[in-house]
């Protein structure tokens, strides 16, 4: 599966960006992932089951696109429009783009 | 009002500066949106929930590292200190924020009519943010290592609290030129307040935001400086400052709601010059003024003949220098605004 994360926004301005396709990530890396996607449950969640994420001053913004075999799923939310199943997911995803950040990889 | 009457028309009255049409555009606006959001529960809708007490009272919630705000309420207004720092933070710069707006510019809390002042702590895990999202203010503790506790810094409480004061002002939309202004005031009275209240001057404060956030991996950087607009931050974390001082380089790309946090430079160094000039509580009270006729759509060049033209108000009052309304342009011509 191909996972294209991205956060904007904050007070701060820390843009972290992840992508992968989880073939080709440590298998427990990989296994984790998949196991957070099946329980955020994100794949049946519809855009239009979030909120339209407004504008407010300094919360993060977050996007997160999954592809595979031709099909796939984008959905935008921010801090507070963000559904809590997919926390777990996002605190993952923003770990491993942080780890690519300090590793020197922007 | 605000479902009868059209609302670009409202806009343009509150162009023209009719303070209820203002209101109305915001107002809508805005309750319009945090409702659609925020669920509504039992306590509220029943009336049973705590109604807004009018008092600017503090209320501290720790949200015990939960996605959620509000939480425990651990500390109310002339409650004891407790034992969490983040809480103490939270609740005294939050009193000096409201107090510097009642006192130094004769504003009662966010709304001018006492609202209270509802501040979250510990949100999230590791959460590297503050946000202000229309009806509070929320504070993650930041991952210890790159940013520490967002509450720790008075110019983020600040910072945060502004937004709320632009929401019932002019309510500038968060996007764009419009939105770097957004970003802009909340700087001005960030470093405001924070230097109202270490008693510095504009010659000795160090005129950088977030700078006692930054965790041991970054210590010594800071997030923005209004001074030298560029040049707080160049690290392989957070890569360089990108906030232009000059409208020759201003941003017209997309990234960050078409740069509210980069364009926020150009004007932010014009109040640097102008506090250098005058001083910053004079600087502020120009700039106060000129908030509160400023509206949802106003660009860099708008904002400009409004805070020349607040200064020239606030002359025939003496409450600033004469000569502030040339200062003023000469600080915004030197960051080449207005543009033809």
């Amino acid at each position: 599966m191909n996972i294209d994360f991205e956060r904007e926004g904050g007070y701060a301005p820390l843009r972290l960006k992840y992508r992968a396709n989880t073939e080709e990530l440590p298998r427990d890396v990989a296994e984790k992932i998949l196991d957070l996607i099946d329980r955020s449950g994100i794949l049946e969640l519809k855009q239009e089951d979030i909120q339209s994420p407004a504008k407010y001053p300094d919360v993060f913004s977050y996007r997160i696109t999954l592809s595979e075999d031709g099909g796939g799923k984008s959905l935008t939310f921010n801090d507070i429009t963000a559904p809590d199943s997919l926390r777990p997911l996002l605190t993952f995803l923003q770990e491993l783009a942080l780890e690519k950040l300090r590793s020197g990889n922007r | 009002m605000y479902g009868y009457i059209p609302s670009y028309i409202l806009e343009n009255i509150a162009k023209a500066g009719i303070k209820e049409a203002r209101l109305s555009v915001m107002q809508s606006g805005t309750t319009r949106e945090k409702r659609a959001v925020k669920v509504v529960d039992m306590a509220t809708l029943s009336g049973a929930a705590k109604q807004p007490s009018g008092t600017a009272s503090r209320e501290v919630y720790d949200c015990q590292n939960e996605w959620r705000q509000r939480v425990k309420l651990v500390r109310g207004e002339g409650g004891p200190a407790t034992a969490d720092k983040s809480v103490n933070n939270a609740y005294d710069f939050g009193g000096i924020t409201r107090d510097y707006y009642k006192n130094v510019l004769g504003r009662n809390s966010i709304d001018n009519i006492g609202l209270d002042l509802i501040l979250n702590v510990h949100f999230g895990e590791k959460y590297m943010n503050a946000f202000w999202d229309g009806d509070e203010m929320t504070f993650g503790d930041g991952d210890g290592d790159i940013f520490v506790n967002f509450e720790k810094s008075l110019d983020v409480v600040a910072h945060e609290l502004t937004h709320g004061v632009t929401q019932f002002t002019a309510d500038l939309v968060y996007k764009g030129q419009s939105g770097a202004l957004n970003e802009h005031f909340s700087d001005v009275f960030g470093t405001a307040i924070t230097q109202h209240y270490e008693k510095q001057t504009a010659e000795d404060a160090d005129w950088l935001i977030g700078d006692e956030i930054m965790g041991p991996t970054l210590f010594g950087e800071a997030l923005r400086s209004m001074s030298s607009p560029g040049t707080a931050y160049d690290n392989d974390l957070m890569g360089k400052d990108s906030q232009p001082d000059h409208m020759k380089d201003y941003y017209a790309g997309p990234d960050d709601n078409y740069g509210v946090h980069i364009n926020s430079g150009i004007p932010n160094r014009a109040f640097y010059l102008t506090a250098m000039d005058i001083g910053t509580d004079k600087a502020a009270l120009i700039w106060y003024h000129a908030l509160q006729n400023l509206y949802p759509k106003a660009q860099f060049n708008d904002a400009v003949k409004v805070i020349a033209r607040s200064a020239q108000i606030l002359i025939k009052d003496q409450k600033v220098p004469k000569g502030s309304t040339q200062i003023v342009r000469a600080a915004f011509k030197a960051v080449g605004l207005p543009t033809p």
